[in-house]
Order: structure tokens, then C-alpha cells, then sequence
């Protein structure tokens, strides 16, 4: 009995150890869509997927005709989008405790807030991750009440100068201002 | 009240007019600043071409739910044999993936791939200057305007 109940503990972590690892991001810069479930995915009115190959091949393709559009999509490693309608203004309360968690998560594992706009029911947070000195992802969450809540992931490689010009462009100074400092961490 | 301060409330007014929000006389102050302002009717113009995009461009696809299947409970030996070969086995492919340089991949897409990728792109960029612009943030992205062609109005 006692073998067996060892034998099974062993087991469950065999298995538990690599679907633990696997969900994980493999970028930095990379939301756990999954584990955040901010959104069931049955309802949601959109949502995007695109990942490197793809981005690489759509940058290529607009090369000759948006060489700027081609630029940005060059340096990104995914993009991912999740809309979910709200009905009524109460729509977004009981998504409440998901969005409080989503935040903690994100602060907890080192995304640095740019944005927190709370006005009359709707809320934005823009959150940016670096890794080596690096901008490695921007993190998007807005909930509109009576419209509808988007969670966005842009992840990729983006130098100091690409996010000044992105910011400066976007006219959004906490943008600038969270630009790392060069030649090191944070 | 000072031009750029009513230009600033009047900016506030546009979002929520394309959504149709407006009381009357709140939509008949935008409409009568606008007639005579061409900064602020350059952004309603603007506002007006990112919505068209958004619904334009909205893929409206739906996330595919793949059902849970509870695994059966193992009766013998050779069931956790099997499962133990798939973790491990699993394990090593997914670290293969992981470790493989983002540049090597060999992806073939057709060319209607691309350019729904290309759309859902354009579609996520222009949402997040949707998002910015109806919470005040003023995110506009020249590269946003360069990028979603330009609608001829006359």
C-alpha cells in the first residue's frame, strides 16, 4: 500500500512538473493567456494569434508597400488579442476579481506599470516588461462597461529608441519615461 | 473658455459620438465646433477611419474550447509505463521546441494566411489606439495613420 501511494506521488509529479512547465511563456514578454483566464474563450468576439513565423512572413510581405509597418512587425515575436463583449454596465463586475488578479499577477512577475486610467466604471492598464535592458513586452488591459474588456500582448524585442519613437509618436510621456536605462538592468 | 480647452473638451466628445452615445445638444456643440475647427474635425475624421477599420478588419473568430478529457485511472503496469514514455517523451519535444532559434522555423503559409495575419495585426495596433483614444490617453500612433490606408472623401 504504502508502494504504491510513493509510486503514485512520484507519478504525479512526473507529470505535473513538465504541464507546469509548459504552460509557462517561453518570452519574457509573453502573458499565460491560459492561466490568467481572464475571458472564457468561448465568448469572446475576437481574438488574435499570431506568432513569429507568421509576423516574420507578414513583415516580409509588407515590405515594398509599409516598410514602417514591416519594421515593427520584423521585431515582434507575437501579438495576441482577446475581446470580450460586456453587456449592460454591470457587464465587467464579475469579471472584477479576474482583473484584480491579472494586475497582481503582472506586478508580481515584474511588469512595470505605465498606465492605470480609472474613470467612471472604465479602467486601462498599460504594463511593459524588460528583460536585460530590453523592452520584451507591452501588456494592454481595458475594460469598457456596457462594451466590452480587451486583454493585448504585443511581445518582442523592442530597443530604448523604438520604444522613445513608438512613445513619442503615441504622445503618451509614462511611455518615454519608462524607457530602461542604457547599458543595464533597471 | 480658451480654444485649446475647448478643443480638448470637444476631443472628449468624439469617441462617444461614434458610438452613438451623445445627448443632442452635446452632439450639436461637436457638430457646430467641427464645422469651424479643422484641427478637430482632422480627428473626427481620423476617430471615424479607425472604427470603419476595427469593423472592417474584426475577425470575430471565436476561440476553439478543446474539452477536457479526464485521463482513465491506470489499472496496470504498462498504463503508467505508457504515461511516464508520453511525459517524458512530451518533456523533450516541447523543451526542442522551446530551445529552437526563433529565426530557423520553417513555416509555409499561403498568401490569404498572410494577409488575414497582416489584417489581425492592423487590427490589434488600431485597437490599442481605440483604447487610448476613448480613455483621453491622446494615443495616436503615426504609425497607425500611415498604416490603415486612407479613405478618400472626395
Amino acid at each position: 500500500m504504502r508502494c504504491s501511494i510513493f509510486s503514485g506521488a512520484v507519478l504525479a509529479l512526473l507529470l505535473a512538473a513538465p504541464a507546469a512547465w509548459a504552460v509557462q511563456p517561453a518570452d519574457a514578454g509573453a502573458l499565460p493567456f491560459l492561466e490568467l483566464d481572464l475571458f472564457p474563450r468561448d465568448k469572446l468576439s475576437v481574438e488574435i494569434n499570431l506568432e513569429g513565423p507568421i509576423l516574420r512572413m507578414v513583415s516580409q510581405f509588407a515590405q515594398n508597400d509599409d516598410p514602417e509597418f514591416a519594421k515593427l512587425m520584423a521585431g515582434l515575436k507575437a501579438i495576441h488579442v482577446q475581446v470580450f463583449p460586456l453587456k449592460g454596465k454591470a457587464g465587467a463586475e464579475p469579471l472584477r476579481g479576474k482583473i484584480d488578479r491579472s494586475v497582481r499577477w503582472l506586478e508580481e512577475h515584474g511588469w512595470h506599470s505605465t498606465v492605470r486610467v480609472r474613470d467612471k466604471g472604465e479602467e486601462t492598464y498599460i504594463y511593459l516588461k524588460e528583460a536585460d535592458g530590453m523592452m520584451v513586452g507591452l501588456a494592454i488591459l481595458s475594460v469598457q462597461p456596457g462594451q466590452e474588456a480587451a486583454l493585448i500582448n504585443i511581445v518582442g524585442k523592442l530597443d530604448p529608441a523604438q520604444i522613445g519613437r513608438v512613445g513619442r509618436s503615441l504622445n503618451i510621456p509614462q511611455l518615454q519615461k519608462a524607457q530602461p536605462r542604457p547599458g543595464g538592468k533597471p | 473658455m480658451n480654444e485649446t480647452l475647448l478643443c480638448d473638451a470637444i476631443l472628449d466628445l468624439i469617441e462617444p459620438s461614434l458610438d452613438g452615445e451623445l445627448a443632442a445638444d452635446e452632439e450639436s456643440r461637436l457638430r457646430i465646433h467641427l464645422a469651424g475647427c479643422r484641427s478637430c474635425a482632422a480627428e473626427m475624421a481620423l476617430a471615424v477611419r479607425i472604427q470603419r477599420e476595427l469593423r472592417s478588419l474584426a475577425p470575430a473568430r471565436q476561440g476553439v474550447v478543446v474539452p477536457f478529457v479526464r485521463p482513465a485511472r491506470p489499472e496496470s503496469a504498462f498504463l503508467i509505463a505508457a504515461m511516464l514514455a508520453l511525459t517524458v517523451g512530451g518533456t523533450i519535444f516541447l523543451a526542442q521546441i522551446r530551445a529552437r532559434p526563433a529565426g530557423t522555423a520553417q513555416v509555409t503559409a499561403e498568401p490569404q494566411d498572410v494577409a488575414r495575419a497582416t489584417a489581425e495585426a492592423r487590427y490589434a495596433l488600431a485597437y490599442i489606439a481605440k483604447v487610448s483614444r476613448h480613455t483621453s490617453l491622446d494615443l495616436r500612433d503615426g504609425i497607425l495613420r500611415r498604416r490603415i490606408p486612407l479613405t478618400r472623401t472626395d
